[in-house]
């Protein structure tokens, strides 16, 4: 039997070299398996001294050098003897040696350790580190940060809070996407540079379901999945940043991975927890646009200017049509409505040592700022159960959520610009009785739209099982299986009432566009743990397996012309329908990982991790790719000339990394050579058009990741200083790379040899200022300075990117004609002629680049304790040069249209100088200069902002530990000022065409029995 | 407590052994995806007439709604109508036509991207047909004939549309982006030449008589037609009478008796029309001009164009509709004069109708110097639009006649009263006169901006954008 066992033993472990794949550490190894077999198997839990389970606690026998780290869970398991003791020990807690004394179970609890840095556990994906032994870069924000901010979007939870993270939000909506971009641009390809996401283990697809005819109200594309998250589940997020954490999600590692891990239930009594809070919100910012009296001046002197008297009979603002007196402002009538906030949840938690549970419910719903009743609603409801058989061998974790979100918008995005360019003295929006005004065809009437309604309603299942058995001594078996669903229906109406009645359009020209979309994927990842100890050497190895499958289905349908209006919503009234889309995607990725893990004396430490993959996204010769990544790391702080010679040091650590990872971000079956099924029908046949130009040779981007980082800890750890230098060289770029109109299409997808890099300085500073038991302040700063850079571009000068990227310069710029202010004699804009051919002409004369990424961005944070008050703040911050009214401003000045207040510094005679160029109403010249003026120097200017992102302020009226039942009280403010000199609605949205951000303050109640 | 442990056991050797499964299953099938369901492949398309003939309806359907002969707004007839002298834009709300109504049009302006790249996109599809067809070994010859000739002629058609429209441009002939990205304009007489060699091609591959009652599909006869417009443009009248006769002649069509009947599906003097969409529809055309309530949404018919008729013209009543709103009244378009969709569709799209080789005919022999037998052809419009048949005159008079003729005959359709201006070379001095905008380079537009950018080859922009 005993041999029997050694021989499956070495059997395994072969097994497990073969899939690291890595010959580094065939020393030996399978010596130091045979041991004296020993008498029994101890198993218990090890918690902090409030119950909570600890992770990675070191766990050794005294007498022998067998160890052994507890789980998740707590859970732990040791062979030894009956009169053995044994040693727990974990950084932030105090050691503590318990003697067997003859127990087969052990409950121990350790006491924690305030003069040590305290001790975070991340989760590194398929494994889990903690903080002060990791040798990669991976940011924790944690349940507490992300519930104190009402928000629907758990992205929006890690804006200004993590160093290297760009976040920008498209629109103040909710639902609304979010631009996220960990340690810059990597691919040249827009749309390839979002993070991989999986949620507990599962890989969740951020792609939106939309379809692009229904979502037009949402600005920066469709609907996001990711707002089907709900942030109150959320336990922790992790973000992984450098390759030695990257490397292991291998192809689809190099843009970061964001992992979201959902709370699970603790032992101890059934605990209930109900929060509830209302608040209310309103834009951030408008702007300060001319009134009727300015404004009508503006049009007046452009009719002048241009020479045209009278004024033509289409001039309905100054030719007497409209009243001249009226004044509206159009921004608080269009999108200046308070907005409503609802936020109800409600959780049992509970369980004993094998068994604990949790279930949360939530109900969330805000209402929108628009005029007329809109709003987003949603629902979720997560569970959770763990166990553990007694005698710690198996153990098993489901969690299952489910969320249903229903939006609903006005059905077209066009009233924040509207707002803005309505000329003051438009007419009113209704008649006397209460209709619709058209005031006899002169204008459109901007709630014509809102007869329009666009309803999206998404449901999201993310369910997964965690199956952990321990096979033979230190060597376990993990099997992660994972299943996502999501589901979106949108619906987008366009009645013929949004018109004009003048159009003599009638709802026989009405139509509807429905959508349904749904993706399901499966995971199943079956992974060997192995862990043994050395002496003083430490080995934790993994290895494991990938199998992903996923599809997608799509099916829109354009439905047109109805008898009545009310009917527009039935599909089966529509006298034609035909379908937009019917597509059905298949995904299929599969992979081998591994990792080793190297720790010796508890102060040095090697990482190397692994991954082989295979994804159907590439032509059958491209498939397969191999990712590797060394880390190491020196807890200089432990060693005893650093303890001596500088006691004011409680915590040191040097690491490094470096490794690739890829990118397969290209869509499905891009290198086939395809025709599609168009929309037109001609003589009762559906019309095929070739679907691309093809290329069956594209393969993965690759990106190498170069890490440095020093971690301290300093005076009992009270500041703690981490600075990481990160480098990433992004290659092989896989594009579609842009063409002209003559070939038929605008792209092509092909690998470049262009590199991109990414380097920059992140710092992350956390000072405990006050740590007393009543009174206790904490201020945090993370800070980052990105540089993003065109390395290489072989023959860029020949190449269709020739006008877009410059070598040595950041892919995120501009290249524009530099303003040269306005001509004091001609009163028109002028611009550098570069090329002195006498014209200002594009492409050639638009040679000024300006740089369009922050040069450093960040957030402020401070957390106050005063007794039971607590008040924590989130300041941030970003210093850029981004787009600005002009950019995409629109009307020419002094056309129907109405204009910041800043045009009235404009041109008048011969001889002013001035920084705006004269009035006008649209002559070839005034036209063709303003043109040039938004695509100019003149449209990008400071976009700097610094930004009050959270308040909360709460106050701990009754203690559940104390009381028996917990009662806490808060009030909580979002984006409550910003500090820009932003000429234009946001910096952060920097568009015309996007709510700004919301302020929104909310007050609320949390109660716990 | 054993027991347990021992099925436990035995659970995890099962895990184990599923695990060392996967490992030996997971060889390269697993990658393998199902096709998608929404998509052919090139070669399956080839192998069969009927999804040849689908690829061909693409295009037709795209000619039909977003290319420059489409009804729509972004069509040369709505366009080329403000651009010149035809319409008098209304709409606050369209930037784009506003800039083509003042002709200040921008490199960026999306009306001039539009023209060209659905011009371009619809080349390519032409092109992939050619190809695809050559290589095919499924399709019997007549099939092949079929479709290489009326992707010729669509292909000559396209560039004749953007010649006209740009200037010089790249004659583009393959599928191959490697060397269509890096085109560079050709001399306007060698895209000319390139687009006579694929309607010469097109007119001898399409049969005369394919069967098409509804004249949906171009065929030899309207290859014949392009090629005597492209002769009239050329000046070249002998090949432009040439080939108009050959038509009229032996080509079966008739002009229509009666002018409400010209825009009619059934029209006896249409060559080629393009069907709707759904069954029911009507046409694009309808849609664009038709007002059904004053004061004008969109667009109105100008001074200029209704100053234009004869008095007593039958069109200008019949082909010309009115609304009122108190004491104003505003004309529109009514040559197509469903403006939604009907029981049964009761109006096509048309391309090339007689009436226009008529004026060909006309014009060719009194270049030519035979003036009665040009009268003989100008006269068969003018009778039928109830006027007086014009005397013998001299050469002069009897060419602004036809052009004058051309005028109301042809109004807001594809463009043909900005291409007439500009091929007589009036467009200065017609345009120049009352268009406060106009400038002598307002004869092309300009080349897109986007296009220039990606193709440095494209350069030099034409002058004066």
């Amino acid at each position: 039997m005993q041999l029997a066992t050694i021989r499956m033993r070495r059997f395994f472990l072969s097994v497990l070299l073969y899939v690291f794949l890595t010959p580094l550490f065939s020393f030996n190894v399978q010596a130091g398996t045979v041991l004296e077999p020993p008498q029994a198997t101890i198993t218990g839990t090890v918690t902090d001294m409030s119950g909570k389970p600890l992770a990675g606690v070191n766990i050794v026998v005294e007498s022998k050098n067998i160890g052994a780290m507890s789980e998740l869970n707590g859970s732990f398991s040791i062979h030894a003897g009956s009169s053995d003791v044994l040693v727990f020990s974990m950084v932030g807690y105090k050691t503590l040696s318990v003697p067997i004394g003859g127990r087969e179970e052990l409950f121990v609890a350790l006491e924690e350790d305030v003069t040590v840095l305290g001790e975070v556990v991340l989760n590194a994906g398929y494994y889990t580190v903690s903080e002060r032994e990791g040798t990669g870069t991976i940011e924790k924000v944690s349940a507490v940060e992300i519930e104190k901010q009402p928000l629907s979007n758990p992205l929006a939870a890690l804006q200004g809070r993590v160093a290297g993270v760009e976040i920008n939000q498209f629109s103040g909506l909710p639902g609304s996407n979010f631009n996220i971009q960990i340690r810059g641009r990597n691919s040249i390809r827009p749309g390839a540079n979002e993070p991989l996401y999986v949620i507990d283990g599962v890989p969740f697809a951020s792609g939106s379901l939309g379809e692009e005819q229904a979502s037009l109200p949402l600005p920066g594309g469709a609907i996001s999945p990711l707002n089907n998250i709900n942030p109150s589940d959320i336990e922790s997020i992790e973000i992984l940043k450098d390759a030695d954490a990257t490397a292991i999600y291998g192809s689809r590692g190099a843009n970061g991975v964001v992992l979201i891990t959902t709370k699970k239930g603790t032992s101890g009594d059934t605990k209930v927890e109900l929060h509830v809070q209302t608040g209310l919100g309103s834009v951030t910012r408008k702007l300060d646009l001319l009134n009727t009296a300015e404004y009508l001046m503006m049009r007046k002197e452009a009719y002048a200017n241009d020479g045209i008297d009278p004024f033509p009979s289409n001039a309905y603002d100054v030719n007497g049509t409209w009243y001249p007196n009226r004044q509206t402002d159009w921004q608080k009538a269009l999108f200046g409505r308070t907005s409503y906030l609802t936020d109800v949840r409600g959780s049992i938690s509970g369980g004993n040592a094998s068994t604990q549970f949790l279930v949360s419910g939530n109900y969330y719903s805000q209402s929108s700022v628009f005029p007329g009743n809109f709003s987003n609603n949603k629902v979720s409801v997560l569970s959770n159960l763990g166990h553990r058989t007694k005698d710690n061998r198996f153990s098993v974790q489901l969690s299952t959520s489910f969320t249903s979100n229903t939006n609903d918008l006005p059905g077209d995005g066009l009233l924040v610009f509207q707002a803005l360019q309505l000329a003051p003295n438009a007419p009113a929006l209704y008649t006397e009785e209460g209709e619709l005004n058209w005031e006899g065809s002169t204008w459109r009437n901007p709630l014509g739209a809102l007869n329009g309604v666009y309803v999206s309603k998404g449901t999201t299942l993310i369910s997964n099982v965690r199956l952990t058995y321990k096979l033979w001594g230190e060597l376990s078996l993990t099997t992660n299986l994972g299943y996502t669903e999501n589901h979106l229906r949108e619906l987008n109406t366009v009645p013929s009432t949004i018109y004009d009645p003048a159009y003599g359009i009638g709802p026989e020209s009405s139509y509807a566009v429905h959508n349904t979309g749904e993706r399901s994927s499966w995971t199943i990842e079956p992974q060997l743990q192995y862990q043994r100890f050395f002496g003083g050497l430490r080995l934790t190895a993994l290895g494991g397996l990938t199998f992903q499958n996923q599809e997608t289905k799509r099916r829109s349908q354009f439905a047109f012309g109805f008898t009545n209006n009310s009917l527009i919503e039935n599909l089966s009234a529509a006298s034609e329908l035909y379908p937009v889309a019917d597509i059905t995607e298949q995904y299929r990725y599969q992979a081998f990982y591994g990792r080793i893990n190297l720790s010796l004396h508890e102060r040095y430490f090697v990482n190397l991790t692994g991954r082989r993959d295979g994804s159907s996204r590439f032509g059958p010769d491209k498939r397969y790719a191999n990712f590797t990544a060394i880390g190491a790391a020196w807890l200089f702080g432990s060693e005893s000339f650093v303890k001596e010679g500088l006691p004011f040091v409680s915590y040191g650590k040097l690491r490094g990394s470096y490794g690739t990872s890829g990118n397969d971000k290209i869509g499905e079956y891009q290198y086939l050579d395809t025709y599609s099924f168009g929309s037109q029908q001609y003589q009762n046949t559906i019309g095929l058009y070739p679907t691309r130009l093809f290329n069956p040779n594209f393969s993965w981007e690759e990106n190498k990741k170069l890490e440095l980082a020093l971690e301290l800890g300093l005076f009992q750890d009270r500041i703690l200083l981490n600075t990481n230098y990160y480098r990433n060289r992004s290659t092989n770029q896989l594009v579609g790379i842009p063409l002209p109109a003559t070939t038929g299409f605008s792209s092509v997808n092909a690998n470049l040899g262009a590199t991109v890099e990414n380097r920059g300085w992140e710092l992350e500073l956390l000072a405990h200022l006050i740590r007393k038991e009543k009174f206790s302040w904490t201020m945090g700063l993370n800070m980052t300075f990105p540089k993003n850079e065109l390395l290489e571009f072989p023959n860029l000068e020949g190449s269709t990117y020739v006008n877009q990227y410059v070598v040595g310069k950041p892919l995120n710029i501009a290249k524009v004609y530099q303003w040269n202010g306005v001509d004091s004699q001609t009163g028109l804009y002028t611009f550098e002629d570069f090329n002195g051919d006498g014209a200002i002409a594009s492409p050639d004369d638009r040679q000024l680049v300006k740089e369009l990424d922050p040069s450093y961005y960040g957030g402020l944070t401070s957390n106050l304790g005063i007794g039971k008050f607590t008040m924590d703040l989130l300041f941030q911050f970003s210093k850029q040069e981004g787009y600005n009214f002009w950019a995409t401003g629109g009307v020419l000045v002094g056309r129907l249209g109405n204009q910041p207040k800043s045009v009235l510094q404009r041109w008048q005679e011969g001889g002013d100088m001035a920084p705006v160029q004269r009035f006008s109403t649209g002559t070839s010249q005034t036209t063709q200069a303003f043109r040039n003026y938004g695509r100019s120097d003149a449209a990008i200017s400071d976009a700097s902002f610094l930004r009050l992102r959270t308040v909360s302020l709460s106050y701990r009226l009754t203690d559940r530990k104390v009381q028996g039942f917990g009662c806490e009280l808060f009030l909580r403010g979002q984006n409550l000022f910003t500090i820009t000199g932003f000429e234009g609605l946001d910096p952060e949205t920097q568009s015309n065409q996007a709510v700004p951000p919301l302020r929104m303050v909310s007050l609320g109640t949390k109660l716990t029995f | 407590m054993k027991m347990r442990n021992m099925q436990l056991y035995r659970f995890g050797h099962l895990m184990c052994g599923a695990l060392l499964f996967s490992i030996l299953l997971s060889c390269e099938d697993f990658l393998e995806v199902d096709p998608p369901i929404d998509q052919l492949t090139g070669t399956v398309v080839f192998e069969d007439a009927a999804t040849v003939d689908a690829a061909l309806a693409h295009i037709y359907a795209e000619l039909r709604e977003s290319s420059p002969v489409a009804g729509t707004s972004n069509g040369l007839g709505y366009l080329m109508g403000h651009y010149t002298d035809e319409l008098e834009l209304f709409s606050l709300n369209l930037p784009d036509v506003d800039n083509v109504a003042q002709n200040s049009v921008l490199p960026s302006d999306n009306t001039v991207q539009n023209l060209w790249n659905s011009s371009y996109n619809l080349i390519y599809a032409a092109n992939r047909i050619l190809e695809g067809v050559e290589e095919s070994n499924a399709l019997t010859e007549m099939e092949k004939d079929r479709f290489k000739g009326e992707a010729h002629f669509i292909r000559g058609l396209l560039h004749f549309y953007v010649v006209n429209l740009f200037g010089p441009v790249p004659y583009v002939d393959t599928t191959d982006y490697d060397a269509n990205r890096e085109v560079s304009r050709i001399e306007v007489d060698l895209v000319y030449q390139n687009i006579l060699e694929d309607l010469n091609m097109a007119k001898a591959l399409l049969s005369p008589s394919n069967g098409d009652m509804e004249r949906l599909r171009p065929d030899h006869w309207t290859a014949a037609a392009l090629l005597s417009r492209v002769h009239l443009y050329l000046e070249d009248w002998e090949k432009a009478l040439a080939e108009a006769s050959y038509v009229i002649s032996n080509g079966g069509f008739a002009l229509s008796p009666d002018l409400n009947g010209v825009f009619l599906k059934e029209s006896p003097e249409t060559l080629w029309q393009l069907g709707p969409n759904l069954s029911g529809d009507n046409t694009n055309e309808g849609f664009t001009y038709i007002i059904v309530s004053g004061p004008p949404p969109n667009s109105a018919l100008s001074q200029r164009l209704l100053a234009s008729f004869e008095e007593g013209d039958a069109r200008s009543t019949l082909w010309v509709g009115a609304v009122s709103e108190g004491e104003q009244v505003w004309y529109f378009n009514n040559k197509y004069t469903e403006f939604a969709p009907t029981a049964v569709t009761r109006e096509y799209s048309v391309q090339f109708r007689l009436a226009e080789l008529y004026l060909i005919v006309a014009e060719s022999q009194a270049y030519l110097g035979n003036p009665i037998q040009a009268l003989t052809y100008l006269n068969a419009l003018r009778s039928r639009a109830n006027l007086d048949p014009l005397p013998f005159t001299d050469q002069t008079t009897l060419v602004e006649a036809i052009l004058a003729e051309r005028r109301v005959e042809l109004f807001l359709e594809q463009g043909h009263r900005f291409f007439d201006l500009k091929r007589t070379k009036r467009a200065d001095a017609v345009l120049g006169a009352f268009k406060p905008g106009w400038e002598g380079t307002d004869s092309l537009l300009p080349i897109p901006e986007s296009e220039l950018l990606l193709n440095p080859k494209l350069q030099p922009q034409n002058e004066g954008y």
